[in-house]
């Protein structure tokens, strides 16, 4: 006895206003009645505070009652009915849409996040009377802001030059670093488009000690409100290398990183929850010291790392 | 039996086809028409056409098909053509780099180890394994494994690709090709690198068509499977479906997602064909990519990244040649690096840095020669990128040469092109002197390019003069030898003499008091092979005095090589007569003759030459002196047969020369034939023995030396009995040998006959040939049937007379006719003749040959006997054995039955 849910487009993204379409397949050996077939949607932003950025109390809380953006659902049958044996398909429309008068004035694109997540399910409800157990599916719905609004807001691209040099950097550094001088420059653009890569240059100038590599990471900021404050995490999404060993001096090295589906959504500010994303230019250098540390990350602070973190903002384009 | 009277000179008038005098050879007027007859057949097609020149016939044509949209279907073409020598370049590159020791790997890069786990996740968990990558994890234990474990580790991680692919476990399958992608990061074992690249390459080459099959599944087929339409080989993006492009944008997607740069470059490399489905333009793309590979600090891990793109870029039909350009100022900018470090820091890893720059050439020669591929139209926009030409505002090119790199350059650049930018390229070889090639290698590779295509006249003192001036600071004599060699041609041409002796005096003074090595030999040969053909004669390369001091630098080899091409110029002149030239040439000869192992060498060609040499010299009318010559050539060249057969052949000529010449010549023939004589005997062929004993038996007979025809003829039969017949080409050594017999037959009958008798050695060759076991019965017959003949003309009271332009000295004086003991002895050797004869014929097995022989014994008897009833009865039983082995309508048969039976009409 199986149900499951299709939907007409395989990689399953809807935008806001549009129509979703799909079916309901059903597979039984043997005839099976049914009460009622519902098909629902909702959509939920779910936040988890992490134990160890909040204090005591928070941590006992674990998760923050989620945020309902939309639900609706409708009758697909409202009076019991047979369905066959073997296969049957039963057809479904409705459309995606934010719904004012239900209060839901927020809307946001599916995000996978660490404490946040925003998830749309569609499920398929066959119920079956007391003594049976309801039959059930679920599906993930991938949803992203519709064209229409997009052209509204055109944010000029914003190109910012950044210098890491042994003076910006506020934590102790080597030795040889702080004495010898280095410095990597560049620009990046910090409005990224979903469909564009994060894209800038950067150039090694100088630097007295060889470097091992030098990395861009993708980071995102987690904000979310708990009663009176505001709890953020901050968390890598992505790491993409751009320079690996002591590449050549005033050399223009390209930052070209394509930016993840579902693990980047755009910025989301104002209500309970922000989703913010940050760039950070880390440039690592070689040392004995490193040697000591098998595992280290690269946001931390360290005497053989230089970095510099720029905020991100990303949006949609069409 | 009497043999019949003949009367020789009624005969010769009956028989003999009329003749008339001419004027000219009747040969030379037939060639002379033939030749016309052919140019006027080439006049007539004019209209032939060349296949290859078809193009450039009608250049607009190919311009406008160029432009056309169906230019794709034209990249294509060239995308084949460099598939193909993409796979001779690979195969080159593996062989020339091969590396069979042990091979040290990081655990890092392991590729060992088995522990594969299942992967079934989501493309979520995917990224956050790709976090916990032990790229940052530092470990110093390294492991060693052999090439063939590696390589064949190798080999099973493809398979498990497929096999994980086919599965529909894509994520694996990406998962492990960007493992073998990683073991390109390591370069720590340089030689292995180039055939790691080619393994590893294959690998993504394939996962790169796996991903562009599925791909394009999905834009043939719809969701269901069903098939929609086949995609064009020459596909826009239009055409292909959003739900293919979707797909498509999420591998690139997935390999955007590869945090270390290395893997992530090769693994879009991989699958940058799938741009195709995305996109119509990938210029930005590839120039992405390109600069992107400035973050390989490795010049080495660079070079072979640049490399596999110029491979995959085939596959894109890029037309624009920009970001190639770029992938080569790049090389040379990470090659400056190396040289610079190395100059500052004057270390051990000197050697290391050569061996790195040799590794990483083939990737410079390869991108170089996609370069001029792609942009063979316009090589000279090609040179502006490159920063040539007065206007600089468009070169990519901002930093200084590195030598390797303009090398290269020069040689994909078309020679017709170098001409025009000739200054500057020597501007830039002047100035170039670093480690990465030596300075010399370039202006060789230059002057080979100038003499494909000569520049202008006008320029060419200018240019020479400045090149001189670069090899004259050349203290190595190698490096200016082959400076030297390679501009040689374009001297010779503008015939400078003053430069080509300075260039000699230099070589010379740098040769002085020293062994010339290998190396230098090759070059040093082929500047006396280009100053031989440059010499009208031979006499004038002898005559000058540098070409002999560079001849006398030569060894080994080399001189062999230069000693047949003397010897080859040598004999293209009609004679040889000056002595000096002589004396030299014969030092030659024998210095080739004595440096030819005999028995492993294939000498012939060599052999080939001396003879001509020792047929071309002439000494005019002193014999004595040509005699003299023959013998100490007789003892130079004794390994050759070809040799001493010539010799033979010539103290011959000589003699018979002397016998024409009327004077006194007696002592001289003698001498001649004495020589032959001896020499002969040294030839290990019998038949070729023969042959020469019967020839100079012949010119002894001229000169009325009987006694010593009698001796060579006896050899000639010697060489009958120690002859050995070989199975195969038994037929055709048999005819040789009945026609020599024959002939042999032929020379007796104007033998006289002188102490012993006159028939001795008639008796003798028909003893010789009875008792041959290898004598056919054909062969018997044939014999036997010429002794009858020769008996029965000796016999004569009227011998026949020599021709008329020969004349026999003491010829006339025969007297052996009329004495009755030798006309006892010719009826012996007759009636033996006859016997044999029978026996011969009756011991072959019946056939139709059996017949024929019978037939021809027949005959002969007829001709030479007296028509009486012995001969009757010999005759009918010959023709009573044709007639049974013969058919009745046989031809041969019924005309020689009407003859018998009209000889013998009035018995």
């Amino acid at each position: 006895m199986t149900i499951e849910l299709k939907l007409s487009r395989s990689n399953r993204v809807y935008c806001l206003g549009e129509t979703v379409e799909g079916k309901i397949i059903t597979i039984f050996a043997s005839p099976v009645s049914y009460q009622k077939i519902i098909i629902s949607l909702t959509g939920t932003v779910n936040l988890q505070v992490k134990g160890g950025v909040t204090g005591v109390i928070e941590s006992l809380y674990g998760v923050v009652k989620p945020i309902c953006i939309i639900k609706k659902s409708m009758e697909l049958a409202s009076s019991a009915g047979k369905l066959g044996p073997g296969r049957t398909e039963i057809n479904f429309s409705f459309s995606l849409s934010s719904e004012k008068k239900s209060g839901y004035d927020m809307f946001y694109e599916t995000f996978h996040g660490g404490n946040i997540s925003i998830q749309y399910l569609i499920s398929a409800d066959v119920t079956r009377g007391y003594l049976h157990k309801a039959l059930s599916a679920t599906l993930e719905l991938i949803v992203e802001h519709d064209k229409a609004s997009l052209i509204q807001a055109p944010i000029s691209p914003e190109l910012t030059s950044f210098f890491i040099t042994q003076d910006t950097q506020k934590h102790q550094l080597l030795p040889e670093l702080s004495s010898g001088r280095f410095q990597v420059s560049g620009k990046i653009y910090t409005h990224c488009s979903l469909s564009e890569p994060l894209s800038g240059e950067l150039i090694v100038e100088a630097s007295a000690v060889p470097i091992r590599s030098i990395d861009v990471l993708l980071l995102r900021v987690e904000s979310i409100l708990t009663g009176e404050r505001i709890i953020s995490d901050t968390s890598v999404v992505q790491i993409t290398q751009v320079a690996d060993g002591d590449v050549c001096r005033s050399m223009t090295l390209p930052i070209y990183v394509m930016l993840p589906r579902l693990l980047v959504c755009p910025t989301v500010l104002n209500g309970p929850f922000s989703i913010e994303f940050q760039v950070s230019i880390v440039v690592s250098f070689k040392s004995e010291l490193s040697k000591l540390y098998p595992k280290f990350d690269l946001q931390t602070p360290r005497p053989w790392l230089a970095s510099l973190t720029l905020p991100l903002r990303v949006f949609r384009t069409t | 039996m009497e043999f019949s009277r003949r009367d020789y000179l009624a005969d010769d008038s009956t028989f003999s086809l009329p003749r008339t005098p001419v004027q000219d050879h009747p040969l030379t007027a037939i060639r002379a028409v033939t030749a016309v007859q052919i140019d006027a057949t080439r006049d007539e097609k004019v209209d032939f056409e060349d296949p290859l020149r078809a193009h450039v016939a009608d250049p607009s044509s190919n311009v406008q098909i160029f432009d056309d949209t169906s230019r794709r279907s034209l990249s294509k073409e060239v995308g084949q053509f460099s598939a193909k020598e993409w796979a001779v370049f690979t195969k080159a590159l593996s062989q020339k780099f091969s590396y069979s020791n042990m091979i040290t790997i990081p655990s890092a890069f392991d590729i060992v180890s088995r522990n594969n786990k299942e992967h079934n996740k989501s493309l979520a968990d995917v990224h956050i394994e790709e976090l916990e990558d032990p790229e940052m994890v530092i470990k110093e234990e390294k492991k060693v494994i052999t090439q063939q474990e590696y390589v064949s580790r190798l080999q099973e991680l493809k398979a498990e690709i497929g096999r994980a692919w086919n599965a529909d476990d894509r994520i694996k399958a990406l998962k492990l090709s960007i493992k073998v992608s990683r073991l390109l990061i390591d370069t720590s074992v340089l030689q292995f690198y180039p055939t790691l690249f080619l393994l590893v390459i294959d690998v993504m080459d394939m996962f790169g068509d796996l991903v562009w099959e599925r791909i394009k599944k999905k834009a043939e087929y719809s969701d269901d499977g069903t098939f929609i339409w086949s995609l064009p080989e020459s596909f826009l993006s239009v055409d292909v479906s959003s739900q293919a492009k979707e797909t498509c944008y999420n591998w690139f997607c997935k390999i955007g997602s590869i945090r270390e740069l290395l893997p992530r470059i090769y693994l879009e490399l991989a699958i940058l064909h799938c741009w195709r489905f995305l996109e119509d333009h990938h210029m930005h793309c590839l120039q992405r990519l390109t600069r992107m590979m400035r973050g390989l600090a490795d010049p080495l891990a660079s070079a072979y990244c640049h490399l596999y793109m110029a491979h995959r870029a085939a596959l894109v039909h890029c037309k624009d040649t920009g970001y190639l350009i770029m992938s080569i100022s790049d090389i040379n900018f990470s090659l400056r690096r190396i040289i610079s470090d190395k100059e500052a820091r004057k270390n051990d890893s000197d050697r290391n840095i050569k061996l790195t720059i040799s590794l990483m050439e083939p990737t410079i020669e390869w991108i170089m020669k996609c370069i001029f591929m792609e942009g063979r139209q316009k090589p000279n926009d090609i040179l502006v990128e490159f920063g040539f030409g007065s206007g600089t505002l468009d070169s990519t090119w901002k930093v200084p040469w590195t030598s390797i790199i303009i090398h290269h350059l020069v040689r994909q650049l078309p020679s017709k092109i170098i001409s025009a930018y000739l200054f500057e390229i020597l501007e830039i070889f002047e100035l170039i002197k670093d480690l990465s090639l030596d300075q010399h290698l370039n202006y060789r590779l230059l002057g080979h390019k100038l003499c494909e295509s000569p520049p202008h006249p006008a320029y060419v003192e200018s240019i020479l003069n400045r090149v001189m001036q670069v090899i004259s600071q050349y203290n190595q004599l190698e490096e200016y030898l082959v400076v030297a060699n390679a501009y040689l041609d374009i001297i010779l041409q503008c015939s400078m003499d003053s430069l080509l002796s300075s260039i000699l005096d230099g070589i010379l003074k740098r040769a002085k008091d020293r062994r010339v090595d290998e190396a230098e030999l090759d070059a040093l040969q082929s500047i006396l092979m280009k100053l031989l053909k440059y010499f009208s004669s031979i006499e004038n390369a002898f005559a000058s005095e540098h070409f002999m001091a560079l001849y006398e630098l030569l060894s080994g080899i080399s001189k062999n090589v230069i000693n047949l091409d003397m010897l080859e110029k040598a004999t293209r002149s009609r004679s040889i007569s000056d002595p000096t030239t002589i004396q030299m040439l014969f030092e030659i000869s024998k210095a080739l003759h004595d440096s030819i192992d005999i028995l492993n060498e294939d000498y012939q060609q060599k052999s080939q030459l001396i003879c001509y040499f020792v047929r071309m010299v002439g000494f005019g009318d002193d014999r004595g002196r040509h005699l003299t010559f023959l013998a100490t050539c007789r003892a130079a060249f004794s390994n050759f047969d070809i040799v001493m057969d010539t010799l033979v052949l010539l103290s011959n000529n000589l003699a018979s020369g002397a016998i024409k010449g009327k004077s006194k010549f007696s002592n001289f023939v003698k001498a001649c034939v004495a020589f032959s004589e001896a020499t002969i005997p040294s030839i290990p062929n019998q038949i070729r023995c023969m042959k020469l004993f019967i020839a100079t038996a012949e010119v002894a007979l001229f000169a009325g030396l009987f006694s010593h025809t009698k001796g060579l003829l006896n050899s000639a039969i010697d060489c009958l009995i120690c002859l050995d017949l070989p199975g195969s080409y038994k037929s055709i050594i048999e005819d040789e040998i009945l026609s020599l017999t024959c002939k042999m037959c032929s020379i007796l009958a104007f033998i006289p006959g002188i102490n012993g008798g006159i028939a001795q050695i008639q008796m003798r060759l028909m003893l010789v040939i009875d008792n041959q076991p290898w004598a056919s019965s054909k062969m018997r017959t044939k014999v036997f049937c010429a002794i009858i003949s020769v008996c029965s003309c000796l016999s004569q009271s009227l011998l026949p007379r020599p021709p008329k332009n020969m004349k026999v000295a003491g010829h006339d004086e025969m007297f052996f006719f009329g004495d009755e003991s030798y006309e006892q002895e010719i009826s012996l050797v007759t009636r033996d003749a006859l016997q044999c004869l029978f026996k011969a014929i009756e011991q072959d097995p019946a056939s139709a040959s059996k017949g024929k022989l019978a037939l021809e014994a027949c005959n002969c008897l007829i001709i030479n006997f007296k028509a009486n009833h012995e001969l009757h009865l010999k005759c009918s039983k010959l023709i009573e054995i044709a007639t049974s082995c013969l058919h009745s309508k046989d031809n041969y048969l019924t005309t020689s039955v009407k003859f018998f039976e009209k000889h013998f009409q009035n018995l």
